[in-house]
């Protein structure tokens, strides 16, 4: 009798141990489910080019161009090549097409005019911009004050061909830089702006 | 709305290392063009989504440097074909810090160039090839993240 009555305790046990680790096991397989998350990753909405980044130098280029003297060109037909080493997803970069209507707009306004193509111009005027573009730089300095500055340069090259023969009629150079600075104090008070 | 920041365009000091790393490499080819008239290939591989600006872009410093020196461009005498396998910039930023106060902070640019010069005669038979691979750096200096950016002299790179 004792040991039937033990080995009746015995498959109790067993049948509780049983369910007991059929719980767990469920439990288990509950939070290995509930701790999963599918998730949908992507960039945020672009905010493109940035209002600083398009200003400035759109201001150092006026500051190159102030001592530029296009009356070479007065009453001559001029093609404008303008070449960057700015990232592009066509032909020509966003600087360039910029560059490029802009310089045209001042030769127009110094008494020259724009062919039709280059084949039918006179002049090439070949511009190669080393740089055209901005530099940011974030002052921190813990707590008490932060600044952001936005330095944009613009360093040109002109060079004007004869285009029949090829030769060169001028050489350039061109440069304007301004800087743009925003200051906060406690990283609250601000921004304090400053433009050089 | 959890919107990207704006961007700012291709950085300044980037287009300026990587002008004077085009610059540097053209300054040393042994070729005199006085009086030779050579016709401009230009081939250029990645760089910025489209490789179309700097080919241009390099064609322009060789047309300038070909027409100062006395030569002439167009087809002709001799055919020169410039590749450029790469051109790029590594940017390393170094940062100490001791218990939360910054104390120094730098960021180095370094254009890593190399330009290959094919010249070929008229019939195509190929005179000289020549390769260069001319860096160059550009390196800023903080301190405390608030003092700087100074200028540090640094070796010139090889590559």
């Amino acid at each position: 009798m004792p040991s039937r009555g033990g080995k009746g305790r015995k498959s109790i046990i067993a049948r509780k141990d049983k369910i007991l680790w059929g719980w767990v096991l469920r439990l288990s397989l509950i939070l290995f489910l509930i701790s999963a998350c599918a998730t949908k990753r992507y960039w945020g909405p672009t905010m493109g080019r940035s209002a600083d980044s398009q200003f400035t130098p759109a201001d150092a280029l006026q500051k190159a161009l102030k001592s530029a003297s296009f009356d070479l060109y007065r009453g001559r037909t001029v093609w404008v090549d303008v070449y960057s080493l700015t990232e592009r997803t066509g032909e020509e970069s966003a600087e360039e097409r910029f560059l490029r209507s802009w310089l045209t707009e001042k030769l127009l306004s110094q008494g020259a005019r724009i062919g039709p193509s280059k084949n039918q111009s006179e002049v090439i005027l070949d511009v190669k911009a080393r740089v055209f573009g901005v530099t940011q730089t974030r002052r921190d300095f813990i707590l008490l004050f932060y600044m952001e500055s936005t330095h944009a340069l613009v360093d040109l090259h002109l060079n004007s061909y004869e285009r029949e023969s090829g030769k060169i009629l001028h050489t350039e150079d061109l440069k304007g830089e301004v800087r743009y600075r925003e200051y906060y104090i406690f990283y609250m008070i601000g921004p304090i702006k400053s433009i050089k | 709305m959890d919107y990207s920041p704006p961007d700012g365009g291709t950085s300044a000091e980037l287009q300026s290392v990587l002008a004077k790393s085009l610059e540097g490499n053209l300054r040393e080819i042994p070729f005199d063009p006085v009086g030779k008239r050579v016709d401009l290939q230009v081939r250029a591989w990645g760089s910025y989504q489209s490789a179309l600006g700097l080919e241009g872009y390099v064609r322009s410093l060789f047309r300038e440097w070909i027409v100062s020196r006395g030569g002439e461009v167009g087809p002709g005498q001799f055919q020169m074909m410039i590749f450029l396998p790469f051109l790029g910039d590594t940017a390393v930023r170094r940062d100490l810090s001791y218990q939360f106060i910054p104390v120094y902070y730098s960021e180095r640019f370094r254009a890593a160039a190399r330009m290959i010069v094919v010249l070929k005669d008229a019939e195509g038979k190929t005179i000289n090839v020549w390769q260069k691979g001319e860096g160059a750096d550009s390196t800023d200096i903080y301190l405390m993240r608030i003092l700087g950016p100074f200028d540090v002299p640094l070796p010139k790179s090889k590559n």
